[in-house]
């Protein structure tokens, strides 16, 4: 297995993509804010690492923005903690933004490796 | 309003939701350490190193932080700026402004005429001799005595004065606004307790445009209710509506009232709102009905013009 990269040698998370991963990770059951940043890290293999700095005000936007619900609740080591839970309207985010960032990085990929797109496939809306 | 009172209610609570949190997460993280072999002082430590900067953290979860029930200040403040970009709610302003100013400098050269008058009764007198109270009303009573009374009724006036004064001035406004709320509040709740028929619908409906014109000032008044939370900015007054116009209309409206104040009310009301009226008339007229039409002369104001 290869080795994970040092905390400093890991790739940011793209801009646009935390809200996508968070949402991802409570799709299954709820979860707290620590949870959520050890999921997305081990289901990375380590790659990705959320800042704290940034997962929790996305926590809170994302509530804002009603695509999840918070509540106070146990964690598995009996503390209390603010558990997430998806909503419907954030599983619909999740799945436009989804299916967007799957056809901007098979495009992206495919422009790296020098493939030829055909007319009309992979074809998105890109901003600089 | 209902979401500066939100707001207000509701900070502590949101600040303890996401101190709560903060902690949990650091319990979590140091519990997670010391497992891997930490001492429980060295794995706390090193939670908080990994957290980084709590003071960022708590900023932006303030400032990311739902308000569910109620609309918050800051789309408050945001509608106001939407707002404050609107000709017709801009003219609206100034007039509520001139009009309500106009009322209380009217109000205050009533208390003027009725103190001046002479006394209908001692006033120590009434505790002495009993009989005179026959057929006057409890408020008539009041009244009488409070006008008998010069130091208070004289600064009460006074205070009708100021805030008028303060609420034509249009630059100083936003403090006799709040002067004036308070002044037609004690007003609203007087007439109330007394019992007047109608006079509490007519304050009520000054009362409210009050509550506007504060709104309309809220971001000015942000220090007040935010604490340490982050300020949203809201373009001050610019353009026209902060044209030196409108001073000079209300320091017209303010002398022109007390020299007729010496006449009659009637006179006196008549001068007021007719200057008022007229004021607004020839602003819209001169400057921006030709504007408006894209001919004629441009009208400059003062923050274009630095």
């Amino acid at each position: 297995m290869p080795k994970p990269p040092n905390r400093d040698e890991r790739p940011e998370i793209p801009p646009g993509t935390l809200d996508l991963l968070i949402l991802r990770s409570i799709t299954r059951e709820p979860q707290h804010g620590y949870a959520i940043a050890r999921t997305i890290k081990e289901q990375s293999g380590a790659t990705l690492l959320v800042e704290e700095g940034s997962l929790y005000p996305a926590l809170h936007r994302l509530v804002r923005l009603k695509h999840v619900t918070a509540e106070w609740g146990t964690s598995e080591n009996n503390r209390k903690a603010r558990f997430y839970r998806i909503t419907p309207a954030g599983r619909k985010r999740l799945a436009a933004d989804a299916d967007l960032w799957r056809r901007v990085s098979s495009a992206v990929t495919a422009v790296l490796d020098g493939a030829d797109l055909r007319p009309g496939e992979g074809r998105t809306a890109c901003s600089a | 309003m209902l979401g500066l009172i939100h707001e207000a209610h509701c900070a502590k609570d949101i600040d303890r939701a996401i101190e709560d949190e903060l902690a949990s997460h650091l319990a979590e993280c140091a519990a997670e350490l010391a497992a891997s072999g930490l001492s429980e002082q060295e794995a706390l430590a090193e939670a908080h190193r990994r957290f980084g900067d709590i003071g960022a953290y708590i900023a932006a979860c303030r400032r990311e932080a739902p308000h569910e029930r109620f609309p918050s200040l800051n789309h408050c403040l945001r509608t106001i700026q939407h707002a404050r970009s609107s000709t017709a709610l801009q003219l609206a302003t100034i007039c509520a402004r001139l009009f309500l100013g106009s009322v209380l400098i009217t109000i205050a050269c009533i208390m003027g005429i009725v103190a001046i008058s002479p006394p209908m009764h001692d006033s120590v007198a009434w505790t002495s001799d009993m009989r005179r109270l026959e057929g006057m009303l409890p408020v008539e009573l009041l009244l009488r005595i409070l006008a008998d009374s010069w130091p208070l009724w004289s600064f009460i006036g006074a205070i009708h004065a100021l805030a008028g004064a303060l609420l034509v001035t249009q630059r100083l406004a936003t403090l006799g606004a709040g002067l004036a709320l308070a002044l037609f509040a004690s007003m609203f709740v007087f007439t109330l307790s007394f019992g007047f028929m109608g006079t509490p619908m007519l304050l009520g409906g000054l009362l409210l445009l009050c509550a506007c014109l504060v709104a309309w000032d809220l971001d000015s008044l942000q220090p007040l209710f935010r604490h340490h939370r982050e300020a949203i900015e809201v373009e001050p007054e610019s353009g026209w509506i902060s044209s030196p116009f409108w001073a000079c209309l209300g320091a017209t409206m303010v002398l022109a009232t007390a020299v007729a104040f010496a006449l009659n009310v009637a006179a006196m009301l008549l001068t007021t709102f007719g200057i008022g009226v007229a004021g607004v008339a020839i602003f819209l007229f001169r400057f921006l009905l030709p504007k408006a039409l894209g001919r004629g002369r441009r009208f400059h104001p003062r923050s274009q013009q630095a």
